[in-house]
Formats: structure tokens, sequence, C-alpha cells
């Protein structure tokens, strides 16, 4: 399945509602996407992923991508994950650089 | 991938962004952001990388690795946001001083990259360098994204090249060049349509890897100028080509001038092969000075006495340890980057038997970095020609290990052939060897590929004007009381001592110059030319012009027209090469499955004299009676005379109605001397052919 | 470095002023590129160029290539002996033309034009 994104910047903080699967097939334009954050002032991505059913490792640097270049700063959210996009997140390490939440709790 | 997630920042030291690097591959890498350094050293404690502003004197940052940058015994790190172009680089090692162990850290020094690919310092040729400087020789960091567009090494087989042995800056620094810049690489580009005519299709570059001119630099007594390391047998880094050969140097382009020059000559079907000095480097013995290997790894890159005193097989001061297997690799590295990077088609190695010296210096019956380079997959296809001895005393012509793969430069060729040209008995036997390829020395192997380089003239010992115009070296000019220099020259003067006035004497010289052309280029193995012969060049008796940048050494283009008749004869002589696949075989005669009949005759057809008083000897070669090529390719017959009275030769018969036609007779004078390729001048008498003293005479039977 | 450009009869000047070199060559690459639409002709007029680095030409050549792709035209002029000779020795002067100056590098793009 494709995946389908929608973004919203409210007071520093990026809001990312993903769904379907983010892979090495559209990671490029997704990772377009968010060099739109580039610069301005953005203090918190958060990945909405209730409907993200599966991330490849494309996806996966597409994420860290945007904490080095958006900013060191940024503190980054994965909330809602199923388990099968959590456990491949929780795998590759990535857990440690982001907050997993189920709920945003900002 | 468009982004990479490792190209990040993770540390900084001061304005410097880091992360830890790439161990491989070693020296500078660009990279997306910034540029990765990586160094080897197996015995240093700590590293710091030095940065340099473009010549300032002092370092504007030293950045120190930290443990996380170092993998094993390499320190690695990515340096972001750096001006590239602009900045110049070398490491700090700290480590022990401690000689008696083949230690000699020195935390005082700052130390060239061994794998720089660009070296400053020495931008431009002879220009006074500054004494003080604390970091002479430094790394520049290269973009290596030239545009080859469709060159690719042009693989002519070995048989039929005709190799030509330069030296880069010699070969046009003299005004009479007429040259926009003299002495660079771009000038060989300007002098492609010479070679072009002359028929040269390989070039054989001496040292162009970055030396250092002002090494051991002194005054001569007898000039008073100023005497330089001219020659540059001795490396002060393998992978950076020499800014001052390049006349866009003083810029930091010398790696384009030279590619692009490449390029040219291989558009023109002149390959290129660099002559390689792995046997030492600059930095000389327990007296010598920091540049780089010691002082990041003494003890692997040279060969240590038990005692930690440098031993001395090269005759330079050190001996690079070339079967440690980091050098070996290092070695791999630097040969294969000139392959791919530079499109170089193949490699003279100085010295090589040093390379066949084990890590205490005793050779070895199979050497692994010999191996290793015979078998490697980047340098399939490249030429791999060995000076087969040391300083040492290791001679190993004809037991050079080969695999097949490695050619020799063919010693024992030019002492056979000089000797024979100054009319000395008994040599018969050994010339007929060595005309066929010197089947004694190689057949042993049956090697496919051709295996002899040979000469009779190089750029060590006397040109080929010289070796008839002296019988002893003269190389007072040198500052080393005529010590220096080799005096098994096997040359003749002709009668007078030097220059001289009498028209016989000239006459004589001419003569014995063209018998030698002759001879060279109707041997079978690859004939090498030493820049300059063919246009008489002389450098008034000196046989060991190393340090003679001037006109003793420089190619004076006025002698082409002084000369045009040697040049004639040298031009047509290769054209006859070309001409005649008989004269290019690539196996040996002997062998069963060889291409050519040879068959050796002297005053009386088929009847050779092999005798200790002979100083005739003729040949005939032609295709074998079941070689369907014997019936459209024309026969050879080659008459040596090298008594000083005429003697007359019986001709051997021809089959099918072909007669003998004279193609050379260096007994006639210009223009009788030498025809063209396909214009030779049938004989009226085809039985006996008086042949004069001192005389080589070429015929072809069709 | 200073990039200035201009359009003169249907072409666009594009000026190099100063040193052209690793230092100054995204910036540089950055203004010519704005230039490169389909079927643009461009002359690059380097007579207030001081020094071209090897960095510096590799900029010039990705821009001829872009500029290739999008069937767009350009040439050289001004350049100053010295660096006109480090492009042919460095095997750059290949992918370009060059002109004298200015006022023949105009007349010859726009007599192909027309």
């Amino acid at each position: 399945m494709d995946l389908q994104y929608k973004m919203d910047l409210n007071d520093g903080i990026a809001s990312i509602t993903l769904s379907g699967s983010l892979d090495a097939t559209n990671a490029g334009t997704f990772q377009e996407e968010l060099k739109k954050l580039i610069g301005q002032d953005v203090k918190k991505i958060v990945f909405m992923a209730k409907d993200l059913t599966y991330i490849a490792s494309a996806g996966l640097r597409v994420m860290i991508f945007a904490k080095q270049r958006i900013g060191a700063d940024v503190q980054v959210y994965l909330v809602g994950a199923q388990e099968a996009v959590l456990d491949v997140v929780k795998m590759s390490g990535l857990d440690t650089f982001m907050t997993i939440q189920k709920e945003f709790e900002g | 991938m468009t982004n990479r997630i490792d190209l990040h920042p993770t540390h900084s030291h001061g304005e410097f962004k880091l992360r830890a690097g790439k161990p491989l591959p070693f020296g500078t890498t660009l990279v997306p952001g910034g540029v990765n350094f990586s160094v080897f050293s197996r015995f240093a404690t700590a590293c710091d990388l030095v940065l340099f502003k473009k010549h300032a004197p002092t370092p504007f940052a030293e950045i120190p690795f930290p443990r996380e940058f170092r993998t094993g015994n390499v320190f690695s790190m990515i340096v972001f946001d750096v001006d590239y172009e602009n900045i110049e680089y070398g490491y700090r090692m700290d480590g022990p001083y401690d000689p008696e162990n083949g230690h000699r850290f020195d935390k005082e020094k700052i130390l060239l990259d061994p794998y720089a690919k660009l070296v400053s310092g020495r931008d431009v040729w002879g220009k006074e360098p500054d004494w003080n400087n604390i970091f002479p020789h430094r790394g520049q960091i290269l973009a290596d994204d030239f545009d080859w567009e469709d060159d690719c090494q042009l693989e002519t087989p070995f048989e039929d090249l005709v190799v030509y042995e330069m030296h880069v800056r010699g070969f046009t620094a003299h005004a009479s060049s007429k040259v926009k810049h003299p002495g660079t690489f771009a000038a060989i580009r300007d002098k492609i349509p010479y070679l072009k005519d002359l028929g040269i299709n390989c070039l054989e570059l001496m040292p162009i890897h970055t030396f250092d001119e002002f090494e051991n630099s002194k005054i001569s007594p007898v000039t008073g100028e100023r005497l330089l390391n001219y020659w540059g047998y001795s490396n002060v880094g393998f992978f950076a080509p020499k800014a001052g050969f390049a006349a866009t140097g003083k810029f930091g382009m010398q790696a384009d001038e030279l590619k692009n020059t490449i390029k040219t000559l291989h558009k023109n079907g002149i390959e290129v092969i660099l002559d390689v000095v792995f046997n030492h480097t600059a930095e000389g013995n327990e007296n010598g000075h920091y540049i780089s290997y010691r002082g990041i790894d003494n003890k692997t890159y040279y060969m240590l006495t038990p005692e930690g005193y440098y031993y001395n097989f090269s005759g330079c001061g050190n001996t690079l340890n070339c079967n440690n297997p980091i050098v070996r690799n290092m070695i791999l590295d630097c040969l294969r980057y000139w392959v791919t990077d530079y499109h170089i088609d193949g490699f003279r190695f100085d010295l090589a038997a040093i390379l066949g010296r084990d890590q205490n210096g005793a050779p070895m019956s199979s050497p692994p970095l010999l191996e290793t380079l015979a078998f490697d997959p980047i340098l399939g296809k490249c030429k791999l020609i060995a000076e087969a001895w040391d300083a040492g005393g290791l001679y190993q012509v004809g037991s050079f290990p080969s695999w097949g793969r490695w050619a020799e430069w063919n010693g024992k060729y030019r002492d056979d052939l000089r000797k024979f040209l100054k009319g000395e008995p008994g040599l018969a036997g050994a010339v007929s060897q060595r005309i066929q390829g010197s089947p004694d020395l190689y057949q042993w192997e049956a090697r496919e590929n051709c295996a002899s380089v040979n000469f009779i003239t190089c750029h060590d010992g006397f040109t080929l004007m010289d070796m008839v115009s002296y019988d002893g070296k003269h190389n007072e000019a040198n500052g080393e009381n005529n010590s220096d220099g080799g005096n098994d020259n096997h040359s003749w003067n002709c009668g007078w001592e030097g220059s001289s006035e009498d028209d016989e004497v000239n006459r004589l010289r001419v003569k014995q110059i063209k018998n030698a052309a002759a001879m060279l280029l109707i041997s079978h193995g690859t004939p090498m030319i030493l820049a300059g012969d063919e246009i008489g060049n002389t450098q008034y008796g000196n046989n060991n012009a190393y340090c003679q940048d001037n006109e003793l050494s420089w190619l004076n283009w006025d002698q082409l027209s002084e000369n045009a008749e040697i040049h004639n004869f040298f031009k047509q002589m290769i054209a006859l090469r070309k001409t005649h696949p008989m004269l290019r075989y690539s196996s040996y005669a002997q062998n069963a499955a060889a291409d050519v009949e040879v068959s050796w005759h002297g005053t009386s057809a088929w009847h050779a004299d092999w005798s200790g008083e002979a100083r005739t000897l003729a040949f005939m070669c032609r295709r074998w009676q079941s070689d369907e090529r014997r019936a459209f390719e024309p026969d050879l017959y080659v008459a040596m005379n090298m008594h000083w009275d005429a003697h007359g030769f019986e001709l051997p018969g021809l089959e099918n109605g072909r007669r003998w036609h004279v193609f050379a007779n260096t007994d006639m004078p210009h223009p009788q001397d030498i025809a063209t390729p396909g214009n030779e001048i049938l004989l009226d008498n085809q039985h006996d052919f008086m042949v004069g003293p001192r005389s080589v005479v070429v015929l072809i039977g069709k | 470095m200073e990039v200035k450009s201009q359009l003169k009869d249907k072409v666009n000047v594009i000026q190099i002023i100063g040193d052209l070199d690793s230092n100054s060559a995204p910036a540089a690459e950055a203004e010519m590129a704005k230039h490169i639409v389909a079927g643009c002709c461009i002359v690059l007029d380097f007579s207030g160029l001081h020094y071209i680095s090897s960095a510096g030409l590799r900029v010039l050549l990705m821009i001829g290539k872009q500029l290739k792709t999008v069937g767009g035209r350009w040439a050289f002029c001004g350049l100053s002996e010295e660096t006109a000779d480090i492009m042919e020795m460095t095997g750059f002067s290949g992918f370009f033309t060059m002109y004298p100056d200015l006022k023949t590098a105009l007349s010859n793009l726009s007599a192909k034009q027309a």
C-alpha cells in the first residue's frame, strides 16, 4: 500500500500523520517533504503512526535524517505505532533517540 | 541513496565539526559535506590531524583523534565544512623514540600522509624553498573526478611497443624545444606530432612521483651551478605527481594536467609507462630527516638491522620494507591508484630485485609482493617491467620471478650488443641470443609474453652519441671527482675522446649509431630508445647525469636538423619493424610453436662463425614452411659486420622467384643509407653482398 | 568572488569577478544555475576573474553539462592568457568555446540564434 502523509506545523510542533507503508519507493519524496521544515522554528517532530503498517530501512533513515538536518535539539516522537513498526524501530536501535508514546503527551 | 545518515557531525573540536571516519580508503576522500582523513600507524599511541591554510607558516588547527576514531591501527575522521582546496594537512604522531627497537616517533614533527594525492612545497621546479618551513612537503586534497570520457588503457601488445624513455623536464626544458611551457607535462602534448612521426607508441617516464629536487643539493665545483636531484629517484610521495613537472603546479592542478596529457597521448595511440621507485624513500638513513614514514611507523616502513639501523640495499640510505604486509598493500594501492585514476599502461620498477627481498634482506624464491602484482585483477593488463637487479649485489636478469607477467630490462642485451658494436671478438653466440629475444635467459619459463625489454642505452649511462664518442666517463661536473657512475660502459670513442672536428671520426660515429639502431629495432623483444638518441643528443661524456638540471642533460632540439640523417634512420627502422610482423613475434623462436624460422649465417650462407674470433654475424627470418603467411610476408636478412675490414657475405637463396632488395646499408652515405619500407632497392648481385667495415645491412626478400 | 548577471541581446551575460575556487564555487554554481532553462543562451565573462582553481573548473564543467541536457548554449570570453592556458593544459578547454571579448562572444551567439 502506498504512503499517505499529512504535515502540520503549530507552535513549533511539526505533526506528521502517516498511513500505509514507508519504504525505499517513497522515502525520497517523503524526505523532500520533511526538508520543508529546515530553517523553520521546529522544536518537536511528531510522527503519528497509528495507520503506518510497515516501515523499511529507508524509512528509518528518513526519520534520522529529519533529526540530523532539522536540528540537533529537536525532539522526535513516534506516537501510536503498531507493534510491527515498533519492533523494527526497537531492533534497529532507533528507540534511543526518539520518544515512543501511545498517545501524544507533549 | 540520496542522503546518508552517517554524514552528520557527532563531535566537535573548536570550530570544527567531526565524526568518526572510514578507515578505508587510506588518505583523504571527499565525502558529502566534508573530508575523510585516514592514516595507519601500528605503534603510534596518539595522532593529531594538523591543518594549515595554504602556504601558511604555522597550522591553524590541530585536531586530536579521539579513541573512538581509531579502528585497529587506523586513525580516521571526517572533518566537515573544510575549504578543501585551500588547506594543507599533515599528522603529528606520538609514540616511543627507541631506535634500537625500530621506533623513531617524534611529536615535534609534522608528517606527510603516505597516501597524499597532492603534495605542495615544491610547486615550481627549482624555486628555492623556505628552509625554515616546519612542514616542507604538505598533503593537499584532490577532487578526483577528472572527466576521462571514453579513454582507457591501450593494451598494445608488448611486442608491438616501441618504448621511448624520457625525463619529463629534460625532454623540453631546452629553449630549442620551442614549447610554451618548457619542461612540463603539458609540453609533452606539444611534442606528440614529433613522437608519432618518429613511430613511438609508448613513453616510459622517469620518476614523476613527488620528489624533492633540493634533496642533497650542492654547488658544482666545476661549473659553480647548484646541482639538483634532477632524475628524482627518491620518493617523497608515491601517490602524488610531481607538481614542479606541471605548468599548473603552482595552482595545485598537476593531477589534472597529467591526466589530460595521458588522455591526449592515448588518443594518439601512445601508452604511458611510469618508472616507479619503491626500493627506498627520500628520508635517508639514521642521519636523514623526517618527511613521513619514519615518523609514522618507522618499524613498518623500513628494513632495519637487528640494532635498528637502516639496511641500504638501494645505495640511497634506506630500504623500503616491501614485503611487510602493510607496505606491500601500500604499493599495491598505489599502483592500482595510478591505473584507475591516471589510466597508466604499465610500470617499470627501479631496482626491482629489492622487491623480492624478505624483511631481513634475504632474497626470496617466491616473493609475495611480486606475486601479488603479477596476479592483481586491476593491474591485469598492465605492463610490469623489472630492473632486475639492486645495489646490494642481487642480479636477476633472466631469473627474476615472473609468473609469466613480469618483463625485464635486459641488461645483458645492452652489454653484449655494446661489446659486439665496438668490435670485440667472440660475441656471435651471445648476440644471436639477444637478437632472438634472449631465449637463453627466458625460454626456460616458456613465457607467453614478451619478457625482454631490449635497450642499448637508457637514462643511466652514456647516451648513444656519447657511447661512440667517449672511452671513459667524464662526470667531473657532478662534484664527486669522477668517482660516481658506472665504469663498465663498453664504449668506444671511434678514435678521439669527445667532440671531434675530424670528418672520418664523425662519419664513423654516425655509422655506429645507425648500426646500434638497426640491431635494436630488428631484435625480438620490446625495443627501448633513450629520448634524444634519435637526434644524437650528447651529455658530453657524463654517464650519470642525475644532478645535471641544465643543458648537459636536456635534449637539444637543434640537433634534429644537424643530425637529420640519424633521425631519419631511426624513423625508418621503426617503420620497418611495424611493417614486418615477423620482427614482433611474442614467443621464442626455438619453441615448436614459434612463429618464425630464424636461421644463422656468416660470410658463407648457412654457416655462421661462432668462433672466438668472430666479428660477423647474419641471420634470416621467414615464416615456417607450414605457415601460410610464408607466401605473402617478405623474408628478411640482416648482415652485421663489426670488423674494421669489409667482408663479402654469401646470401641465402630465396624461394618462389623472390629477390633480395636493400632496405638499409649503414656504410652508405645519407640518403642511400636507408629506404622507406616498400621502396627497397633491387640488388643486381643476388648471391653476394659486400658489407663495409663496421656496417649493418638489412635486406628484404620479395 | 562576485557574480553579476545582465541580459544583453537576449543573452544572459554572467560576469565572474575575483577568485573561483572551492570556497566560492558553490555560490557561483547556484547563481549560474538560476539561468539554466530550456534553450537558454549564456556568456560567461571572465574579464574580472583573478584566479580559477580546479574546483572552479569543475563547476563550469558541471554547469556546461546541465546546459547541454536542456539544450542551452554558452560561450566564454575575457579569459586571461594564463587562465586559457590552464584550461587547455588540464583538459577543460575542450568542453567550452572561448572568445577574446564580450562583443565577439555576443555576435557569435546572436548569429547562431538568428
